[in-house]
């Protein structure tokens, strides 16, 4: 893998690094004053993500393709964006920060921030319209829109009439708490009109069930917290708002307390400030932002004492308490501090134009939730087939944990990773349950057991080469090629399932579970991989040379375009690597390390390799069996409509790689896959390395 | 080469030097380097549709940056200044508002245009503060000495619709003419790229069409001249009414917004002589008024601005040396519903120095404004003009600058901005130098520039989130502009101009200092080729027009920019004699979809079809 996620490249290591000092804290081997858990900072002026990585370095240049980013927000494996002046979330991986997506929320919008309803669903709040949006991640779509402008405001003056601009939003119990600022333009700018009131949405039928007055205005930031909702209000602007003249924040901002139950305000602080987020640490301290800058106040939420941190600056933009670590950002001076307990600064980094917002990798273990999540490979599989159950990327705290799988089927078993294999076709529902100290949390997939899968079922053999994404648990699960692929766009893979072969020679070797046969004339197979193309020459590809076996001893070669010469003559040739770092050597057909990508008489010059064309997401409502076995003409430019993309071949291409001559197969039950270029691109964005999602047999749909 | 009655208009004339254009009859790339000025002689574009930022958009060291397309919003920025730093002038008469922002080009329509000068570099020592990245003067009309008239209109894509005419008479040997009045409009609902937001995202892009866009106005201009024997005096009005449709940005549209903008000028000049001593006095007043309502956002804004100026100056010579002394007084007013009413008056000496003894050329002027806001002002100008041979000079300028801060920087008092009553004026300084090489068959001028721009306005974040205006940032702009043109053949010429610019910051802000200035390209370039050729009585006209622009930097921390811009452009002519021309043009012919301003498309291909007839 490469060039998927140019941009970002460099940060892969990094970020890989970090995922890893998350499984050792949550191991107990974390230190509670480590300021080095890796942190994401959004950059509302740049335009970028700043990350402070695991060494304590920082790094500026993560680029956004929206504008003006002002929330963000964790969802394993992603990470979304809100993009309030152009009107879209951007979908991140949180592993190596490539784009996944993007989701246009609608023009004139002005989104501010969102909160996780559940698994890929998001409230956010639509600042200019009134209106609440659940975005799908899934369809890319803005599901549905609520409307909030008719909610009745107070009023501080009689004669100046308030709107409705929802601000924050925060999701608990099934309720969905979404601030209204109540706002007026009566001299120009917009400042409260009143208190600030909480519309309280039903998460199931989106109704609007209940509203909560708040005590403070301007409210603007919302977060669960335990069964309560805790809201910050920055409060008033000086002055008369019935004359025109405005001169900042009053200085009354509050912190408010609801009960997510009873949907009751039940306690509020007032504060000599205008907080407009907060982070609350897990002995109950709450820290707040300030855009009157200078103090940060400080919250016991047990014992109700309020102070300050006294730190300067003149807009305290965000605060996020990681451990006991406090990280705060300075929006005017581009600032990012770590604090200790006692307001002591620890460190201090310069990170990009205007910081708004922070995610810490680590914020999930630290609020005490438990993420289950299951890597089951393959997902259709045939009676008989092992099926790998892992329980790896699952999110948990610190602690010890049990695993427990009941496979659908009357069976079970326990840890993080096991087996099994169904006797009997059907559909079977697999849950894993993860319980610890302090809870359990359920997670479920579907399995597929049919008679014959049209996927690859078995892994035989994984030799990856030296590469960059080899030694990275989210890249180097060889099960990850089995069953079906999960795809993505032409321009956005969706590398969730893909195994990488490392460099040159690298390969893998999969089985299907019964023969595929060669239909004359027509493509057989398709092998899935991760490329990228939008036209060309912007098409990143990483070629693999496919071999096909029907016993798993005798290997047919499928020599392709390159390794043709003008003539139909071949000239592909076994060539051997040595790697020194792992005293192994490696054989695989070669391509040349400059590979041609032009486009000639409207054919690819390459053609017949894997991981050449991009793999397509499922479309609603379709058949993933169907879908994944529609072919793309592996001749033709860009992909056919109504095609799922990938690299189809037809047996019949096969060779014997000593003669050249035709192998004759009429079928194959073994594929292998490796590596053919032998090369890099050069600084951080690493070798070709082919990545391999997933292998189906046309046939048999 | 146009007979003028007079030798030149007479305020120019009066105040600073522009040297004629070397070749004013060509139709190429409007950019003729002189010692001092450049100088755009409107008329050879007559067979052209095009408009005052299009013109201005082709000259070297200038950058235009529009909203999109006839009437919208445009400004332009000269050596890395702001907008709001270069002065614009119409007939010597100040168009910059004393309420604040760049000036619009697009108020000013090409048909009562005679003739544009630039002048690059700081130079308030001419004409007061505002000047600091350099001044465009834009010349209305002049009677001629024999009766002229003469009809166009024009058609083309989007809308546009154009009908302008202009009539000059001598009335007597002493009384002379000039009527020019214009009607413009366009629905410039042009086609563009809408990414919905999502701009990697190419599934959900959709070709969009520019809405509530449409543009009208009408402008005239009346301009009698006489000349009493060792005196003339010139009296003249123009304005005009627009009223434009606001679109919005892309992905915050303003379907309803409007704005109506006026301008009216009157202008009276004289000057004669008495023995040996010339003497010029100018008055005039500028009225300018902007409405914008935008219903949906609750939005309403009036703006009424008025310029009242006066200047005197009696020019004395000795031998090769002039010494000409002056005076003027500027008073400036503005009513503005946010920020109400306020006025300022700036008395000012000045006093210029000439020295003109072939091969060499020297001009300066020492100026002294005194302000009723800011106090004193002490700013200068120097240039210099050296013949090698008589195709080849060597020339610099060296001037200083200041902007005073706008009502809007000072008493602006809304939402999230408040204005600082402290604010001082921003200064700059800067120089130039190159050769010039003027041949009958080519020409080359090479300019180095530095400017800078220090005391920079820039808006503090506040506590309490609201931003306000503080003298802290500072600037630099060096480059290089180059014009060059050839003419091999009588009927074939080929000209062009490129312009490095690197305007940095210097604000000392971390992501911001030692990085390019959002809006300012660090390239941009401008080729033409022209042919002219009679056949069988008809005269024919082809002309390709190319222009590069670098994208502009959106973020001060230039981690985003906008796309490169490379428009070609068009046009075939035909004219029976002088009386009866047809021009078809396609402007942007390659359909590029560019833009200037995040948020604002510009037009893709547009056609124009231009008929004109004389009288």
């Amino acid at each position: 893998m490469k060039k998927k996620g140019l941009f970002i490249i460099a940060f892969i290591l990094v970020l890989g690094v970090a995922a890893c000092d998350r499984a050792e804290n949550r191991m107990g081997a974390g230190s509670a004053e480590d300021i080095s858990d890796s942190l994401i900072v959004v950059n509302n002026l740049a335009e970028t993500l700043s990350i402070l990585d695991t060494q304590g370095k920082i790094h500026n240049d993560v680029q956004l393709t929206g504008s003006s980013p002002n929330a963000i927000v964790h969802d394993p494996p992603y990470i979304y964006v809100v993009n309030s002046l152009s009107n879209s979330l951007e979908v991140l991986s949180d592993i190596d920060l490539s784009i996944v997506g993007e989701i246009s929320v609608g023009a004139g919008r002005n989104p501010m921030q969102a909160a996780l309803i559940q698994k890929r669903m998001l409230a956010v709040t639509s600042f200019l319209t009134g209106c609440l949006d659940i975005v799908d991640i899934d369809t890319k779509k803005v599901a549905r829109s609520i409307d909030l402008s008719g909610i009745e405001l107070p009023r501080d003056v009689p004669e100046i009439r308030g709107k409705s601009y929802p601000y924050g939003v925060a999701v608990n119990a099934g309720k969905i708490f979404v601030t209204l600022a109540n706002l007026t333009d009566h001299y120009g700018g917009l400042t409260a009109a009143g208190p600030g009131v909480v519309a309280v949405i039903d998460a199931q039928d989106f109704k609007i069930i209940g509203t909560i007055v708040l005590e403070g205005a301007d409210p603007v930031f919302a977060q669960a917290y335990g069964s309560r909702v805790i809201i910050a209000c920055a409060g008033h602007y000086e002055g008369d708002i019935t004359k025109p003249q405005s001169s900042g924040f009053k200085g009354d901002g509050t912190i408010e307390i609801i009960e997510t139950d009873s949907m009751q305000l039940s306690k509020s602080y007032d504060l000599k400030a205008a907080p407009f987020s907060f982070s609350i640490s897990r002995d109950g301290i709450l820290y707040a932002s300030n855009a009157m800058g200078a103090q940060i106040p400080k919250i016991n939420l047990t014992s109700d004492e309020i102070t300050f941190l006294n730190l300067g600056g003149a807009y305290i933009s965000s605060v996020l308490v990681v451990g006991n670590t406090l990280y705060v950002l300075d929006f005017s001076s581009d600032q990012l501090f770590a604090l200790n307990s006692q307001g002591d600064i620890q460190a201090q980094y310069t990170v990009g134009d205007g910081p708004l917002a922070m995610l810490s990798l680590s914020d999930i273990t630290v609020e005490g939730t438990i993420i289950p999540k299951l890597n089951v490979n393959p997902l259709i599989a045939s009676p008989g087939i092992e099926i790998n159950f892992d329980a790896s990327p699952s999110l948990v705290p610190d602690g010890v944990y049990i695993y427990t799988w009941d496979f659908g089927d009357g069976q079970s078993d326990t840890g993080k990773t096991v087996k099994h294999a169904y006797l009997v076709e059907g559909e079977y529902t697999v849950t894993l349950t993860i319980k610890g100290e302090k809870g359990e949390e359920r997670g479920q997939c579907l399995v597929k057991v049919v008679n014959a899968s049209p996927f690859a079922t078995q892994m035989i053999d994984y030799a990856p080469a030296p590469g960059q994404f080899i030694h990275n648990p989210q890249y180097n699960d060889p099960n990850k090629a089995l069953g079906p692929p999960v795809g993505g766009t032409p321009l956005q893979p969706d590398n969730s399932s893909v195994v990488s072969l490392g460099g040159f020679g690298g390969s893998i070797i999969l089985a299907f579970d019964h023969e595929v046969n060669d239909n004359p004339g027509a493509p057989d197979f398709i092998v899935f991989g991760n490329a990228q193309y939008d036209r060309a020459p912007l098409r990143f590809i990483e070629p693999g040379i496919v071999e096909i076996s029907a016993d798993g001893d005798i290997w047919y070669l499928i020599p392709g375009s390159s390794l043709v010469s003008f003539f139909g003559q071949p000239t592909y040739r076994k060539v051997e690597k040595y790697y020194p770092e792992t005293d192994q050597t490696y054989s695989t057909y070669q391509l040349p390390s400059t590979i041609r990508d032009d486009i000639e008489d409207n054919q690819y010059l390459i053609w017949g390799y894997a991981d050449l064309s991009p793999v397509l997401a499922l479309p609603q409502g379709a058949d993933i069996t169907q879908f994944y076995n529609s072919p793309d003409n592996p001749l033709s430019v860009g992909i056919d409509p109504d095609t799922c993309g990938g690299d189809a071949f037809d047996i019949a291409w096969a060779v014997d790689p000593v003669t050249g001559e035709s192998a004759h197969l009429t079928g194959f039950k073994f594929i292998k896959i490796s590596t053919a270029v032998d090369g890099t691109l050069g600084g951080s964005l690493g070798e070709f390395s082919t990545e391999v999602d997933a292998v189906s047999d046309i046939d048999l749909k | 080469m146009v007979f003028l009655i007079f030798p030149t208009d007479l305020l120019a004339d009066t105040i600073y030097v522009i040297a004629s254009p070397a070749h004013e009859d060509s139709t190429d790339v409007p950019e003729e380097p002189t010692a001092f000025a450049q100088s755009i002689e409107v008329e050879r574009l007559a067979a052209r549709y095009e408009t005052t930022e299009d013109v201005l958009k082709q000259a070297a060291g200038s950058h235009v940056r529009s909203m999109g397309g006839l009437g919208s919003y445009a400004t332009i920025s000269l050596r890395g200044s702001g907008s709001n730093q270069c002065l614009v002038l119409l007939d010597g008469q100040r168009l910059n508002s004393p309420s604040g922002g760049g000036v619009d080009l697009s108020k000013i329509s090409l048909s009562e245009v005679e003739r544009i000068d630039i002048i690059r570099g700081s130079d308030s020592a001419l004409f007061g503060e505002g000047s600091m990245g350099g001044i465009v003067n834009i010349v209305t009309k002049i009677p001629e000495d024999h009766f002229q008239a003469d009809l166009a209109a024009t058609v083309g894509s989007y809308g546009t619709r154009e009908i302008r005419g202009t009539m000059s008479s001598p009335c007597s040997d002493k009384l002379g003419i000039a009527l020019t009045l214009s009607e413009r409009s366009a629905e410039n609902d042009y086609a563009f790229e809408n990414n919905n937001g999502t701009e990697n995202d190419l599934s959900d892009d959709f070709m969009d069409k520019r809405r509530n866009n449409a543009f009208e106005d009408t402008s005239y201009l009346a301009k009698v001249t006489v000349m009493l024997n060792a005196w003339d005096l010139k009296l003249s009005a123009n304005g005009s009414n627009a009223q434009k449709e606001i679109p919005g940005i892309i992905t915050f549209p303003t379907p309803r917004a409007r704005q109506d903008f006026s301008l009216r000028n009157y202008n009276l000049a004289t000057g004669g002589k008495l023995g040996k001593i010339a003497l010029n006095m100018d008055f005039g007043r500028v009225d300018q008024s902007d409405t914008y309502r935008d219903p949906d956002a609750g939005l309403y804004s009036d703006t009424e601005t008025q310029s009242d100026q006066l200047a005197f100056d009696i020019g004395y010579p000795l031998g090769p040396v002039r010494i000409k002394p002056g005076f003027s007084y500027l008073d400036e007013s503005m009513h503005d519903n946010f920020v109400g009413h306020h006025r300022r008056i700036t008395r000012s000496g000045l006093v210029t120095f000439d020295l003109n003894r072939v091969p060499f050329e020297f001009v300066s002027t020492l100026r002294y404004d005194d302000g009723s806001q800011f106090g004193s002002q002490l700013t200068y100008r120097a240039g210099v003009s050296y013949y090698v041979t008589d195709w080849l000079r060597f020339k610099a300028n060296a001037g200083t600058g200041y902007r005073v801060p706008s009502f809007y920087e000072l008493y602006y008092n809304h939402g999230f901005i408040v204005g600082n009553q402290t604010l001082q004026p921003e200064q700059s300084f800067s120089w130039d130098i190159g050769p010039a090489i003027e041949h009958k068959r080519f020409g080359i001028s090479l300019n180095y520039f530095d400017h800078r721009y220090d005391d920079l306005i820039a808006y503090v974040l506040q506590s309490g989130l609201y931003y306000r205006p503080y003298n802290i940032s500072r600037s630099v702009s060096q480059g290089v502009e180059l014009y060059a043109w050839v003419e091999p053949l009588d009927w074939l010429k080929i000209s062009g101009n490129y312009t490095y610019n690197r305007a940095l910051d210097k604000s000392g802000e971390p992501n911001r200092d030692g990085n390019q200035i959002p809006g300012q390209p660090r390239n941009i370039a401008n080729l033409q080729i022209d042919l002219n050729r009679e056949v069988k009585g008809l005269m024919l006209g082809f002309y390709a027009a190319y222009n590069y622009a670098e994208g502009n930097f959106i973020t001060w921390a230039n981690t985003k920019k906008l796309d490169d811009r490379r428009i070609v452009s068009l046009g075939l002519s035909g004219a029976a004699g002088k009386k009866i021309s047809l021009n078809l043009e396609v402007k942007n012919a390659l359909d590029e979809h560019v833009m200037d301003m995040r948020g604002f498309p510009l037009e893709g291909r547009a056609y124009y079809i231009t008929a004109r007839t004389a009288f």
